[in-house]
């Protein structure tokens, strides 16, 4: 007799909670979670749709949601939490991607197949996301809401709404930092 | 260093400042600079980044955001435990699942282990057909096929455990570049050594395609993934062809039936969603082949839809257009393994093989002909290369013509009586060759068709058809091999056999033959021989390329004419003797470099050739299924 698991359905919601009542822990056996579920969503995207140019990351994000988190138990803050922190992985899987593949290129090595599919396809992000990340960090350290809408808005694909309601800020209040942080990154990367 | 108060303040004013326009925005910004330059300074650099054009981080990194998450490295896995298997690392992504080196706590041995995605699995059916082909395959025990230890599940994850190969695949391999032609064909024989086993055993990939080749650092060649694809597809092939919905289905994979991923080595019955038989993995091999020479796949396209359009239309550009010393035999095999309807491909791997080796061979020869500038001693042989012509009695004279000739040939081993008649006659010379002796330069030309009577149940049925020579014949048809030419000369014709103690492969003349004046090979210009006369080669039973060499010369050829008087009832053309063979093989493919320049000439299936120089070789290739 073996004994198996608790699959990961039945307790996103839990984990959501007590790392919403501060537990910290639970964010780390959330991530891993969420960051699989996310991969899985996307490629799964990727085939259905046959590139990534019709993918958003919004819709990635809810399907994640629904998929992992228990409906019947979940509560509006739980909601807000999960794309929070959704966006957070995402961010993370966008820069390392990005960092691997600037490490390659530095390298002279011929790159991976799935990036050179990247390169084929002319997939391009239109911005540097290592630089960016870098520029957030620093934004992060004397305005860290400011830091935190972007990650939001880019790297989760969350509407001013959905933004608003995981920071708990008015939708004015998001518009604003939004354009400043903007404004703000821009200048740093000089885009 | 700024503090968080800075910040505030700065956005404060920045959020006031950018609902001013012009003038206003201007004035603002003055105020602030009397009270503080320095902060004034930073707002107008944040106005000026705020006012410029483009759409910076408007909308989210959509573009890289799938593939980057898909590419990110699946790194959960390693340290779980799968069964008795405990991941160890990443190894990559496969077509259908993450890949990680794992070690057996049972065995102690390394193995690859292949985790399968829910959606794969779900389907309990498909998921028992593609274990049952799997272990199918693996059960042949080929060298080249990979070895699955065990299919398993645990806690409701599917895994496959393999083999660990150390090496590349050849995707990895080729993203160096393209391969010399050596190298195309030793992977070429392997992969369609491999293919031919699953094939007899009823096993067809599916997938054949570079990320499912491993290379290992000692060469050897394994092919992945057997009975994988079964897992994807639909337990009902849908039976229309394609029309736009269908694509679109297709390419948004939603459409069971078709393989999910880069479309590029599909074949066209694939690209449509058609019933897949052994000749589908022909067409992906010959991708493979023609990516392997040339650097990139045949047909391409900036999307999957029009990759499938390439692969249903499009003709595949010429190998030379890319590789300007790509063999033309190399050419021939990818053309055919390529054809859009599959009843014009290889209908059998094994062909295909059979190609592949006697180009290796051929190659190989040529390479030591070079290097010892002396003749090869281990000559090429070719598989199952017997042709006999029907039992029928000798050809009789006819006083109208001219001369008449019996080709005789026979088999090496089975002792199969062949015995058949050449016609000459005068012939006008045809379009295709030129005239010759209108230059300077000596130049032999020549040119030849197959003349085929389709046969069914041991009867033939239609009117003798032209063919082209370059086509799979199919076993049961009979045919004849035309030859004219302007020019006057002397015409050998050997149909090389299997290797024989020594060696050397048999040869059994099949021109000049018992009736022809004295055995002579003396054609007078515009002559046209056909061999035979009147009865018709038949293939044998077994799959093969017979190989033909086609000797045209301005002089007598000492070698063959030392070889003519096996054409006699008795002999039946078979070369008895070991040192003639010798003779005969060293002379041949000491010649053979030098090839003749081929036309095709599509309407009346004629080759035309012409070599420079006094003397023309060749070798008309037959396979047949």
């Amino acid at each position: 007799m073996t004994e198996t698991g608790t699959p990961p359905l039945d307790n996103v919601s839990q984990l959501l909670a007590r790392w919403g009542s501060g537990d910290k822990a639970a964010l780390d056996e959330l991530v891993p979670i969420v960051y699989t579920e996310l991969r899985r969503l996307a490629r799964s995207h990727l085939r259905r749709i046959g590139g990534p140019q019709t993918l958003e990351p919004t819709a990635l994000v809810h399907e994640a949601y629904v998929q992992l988190a228990d409906q019947s138990s979940i509560s509006f803050e739980n909601r807000a939490q999960f794309f929070g922190l959704a966006a957070k992985v995402m961010r993370d899987i966008l820069v390392d991607h990005a960092r691997r593949r600037h490490a390659a290129k530095r390298e002279g090595n011929q790159l991976q197949v799935s990036l050179s599919v990247a390169d084929r396809i002319g997939n391009k992000p239109a911005v540097d996301l290592l630089a960016l990340d870098l520029a957030m960090q620093r934004l992060a350290e004397t305005g860290s809401e400011y830091s935190r809408v972007v990650e939001l808005r880019f790297f989760g694909g969350l509407t001013i709404e959905e933004t608003a309601e995981a920071m708990n800020l008015s939708h004015a209040t998001v518009e604003r930092y939004w354009s400043f942080a903007r404004a703000w990154l821009r200048r740093e990367l000089g885009s | 260093m700024k503090t968080p108060g800075d910040i505030r303040r700065l956005e404060e004013l920045f959020s006031q400042a950018v609902r001013l326009e012009g003038e206003e925005r201007v004035a603002f910004v003055a105020e602030v600079q009397t009270s503080d330059p320095d902060l004034a300074a930073e707002l107008a650099s944040l106005l000026e980044a705020h006012g410029r054009d483009g759409s910076f981080l408007a909308a989210p990194a959509h573009e890289v955001v799938a593939l980057a998450i898909a590419d990110a490295q699946p790194h959960f896995a390693v340290g779980r435990t799968l069964g008795r298997y405990q991941v160890v690392a990443p190894l990559g992504r496969g077509g259908m699942g993450e890949v990680y080196l794992a070690e057996d706590s049972q065995l102690g041995r390394k193995v690859a282990l292949k985790l399968l995605p829910g959606r794969y699995t779900d389907h309990k059916s498909r998921l028992r057909r593609f274990i049952q082909e799997a272990k199918a395959a693996s059960a042949l025990n080929h060298p080249n096929i990979i070895t699955i230890h065990e299919i398993g599940d645990s806690d409701g994850t599917h895994f496959i455990a393999t083999e660990f190969i150390e090496g590349d695949t050849l995707r990895r391999h080729l993203a160096n570049g393209r391969l010399a032609v050596t190298e195309v064909l030793d992977i070429a024989i392997q992969i369609a050594g491999a293919i031919e086993a699953a094939h007899e055993a009823g096993i067809v990939h599916r997938d054949i395609k570079p990320e499912n080749l491993m290379l290992r650092r000692d060469g050897y060649l394994k092919v992945l993934d057997f009975g994988l694809a079964k897992l994807t597809e639909a337990s009902t092939p849908p039976e229309q062809g394609l029309d736009s919905q269908n694509a679109t289905a297709m390419m948004n994979g939603t459409r069971p039936g078709t393989i999910l991923g880069t479309p590029q080595y599909m074949s066209p019955e694939q690209a449509r969603g058609l019933e897949l038989d052994a000749r589908s993995d022909i067409f992906s091999i010959g991708v493979v082949v023609y990516e392997m020479t040339t650097g990139h796949a045949p047909f391409t396209g900036d999307t999957n839809m029009d990759v499938a359009v390439a692969i249903l239309e499009k003709e595949s550009p010429p190998l030379t257009q890319f590789v300007p010393d790509a063999p033309a035999e190399l050419e021939r095999i990818v053309v055919k393994a390529l054809q859009k309807d599959r009843r014009q491909r290889y209908q059998t791997v094994r062909d295909m093989l059979l190609d592949l080796k006697a180009l290796k061979e051929e190659l190989a020869f040529d390479e030591r002909r070079v290097r010892s500038r002396g003749p090869g001693t281990n000559t090429a042989s070719m598989a199952a290369n017997v042709m006999t012509s029907e039992h029928r009695p000798h050809a009789v004279a006819r006083p109208d013509h001219r001369r008449l000739a019996v080709g005789l040939i026979v088999l090496a081993l089975v002792a199969a009586l062949a015995i058949g008649g050449a016609l000459l006659w005068p012939r006008p010379q045809p379009a295709s060759v030129p005239p010759a002796g209108a230059t300077s330069a000596p130049e032999r030309s020549l040119s030849y068709w197959i003349l085929v009577q389709k046969y069914r149940d041991g009867k033939p049925y239609q009117d003798p058809i032209r063919l082209r020579d370059d086509i799979n014949f199919e076993k049961d048809y009979r045919l004849r091999l035309n030859v004219a030419s302007s020019q006057s000369g002397y015409l050998y014709l050997l149909n090389e056999g299997p290797e024989l103690d020594g060696g050397t492969p048999s040869y059994v003349v099949m021109f000049p033959t018992a009736a022809t004046d004295q055995l002579s090979a003396r054609l007078e210009g515009n002559e046209q021989v056909q061999i035979p006369e009147q009865s018709w080669f038949r293939f044998d039973e077994q799959a093969g390329t017979e190989k033909i060499w086609l000797v045209w010369a301005d002089h007598a050829v000492d070698q063959l004419e030392a070889v003519k008087h096996f054409a006699n009832p008795r002999d039946k053309g078979l070369v008895a003797d070991a040192g003639l063979r010798a003779g005969i093989d060293e002379f041949l493919k000491s010649n053979s470099s030098s090839k003749p320049l081929v036309e095709r000439d599509d309407d009346n299936a004629e080759t035309a050739l012409r070599a420079n120089g006094d003397l023309l070789v060749h070798v008309i290739k037959l396979s047949h299924h």
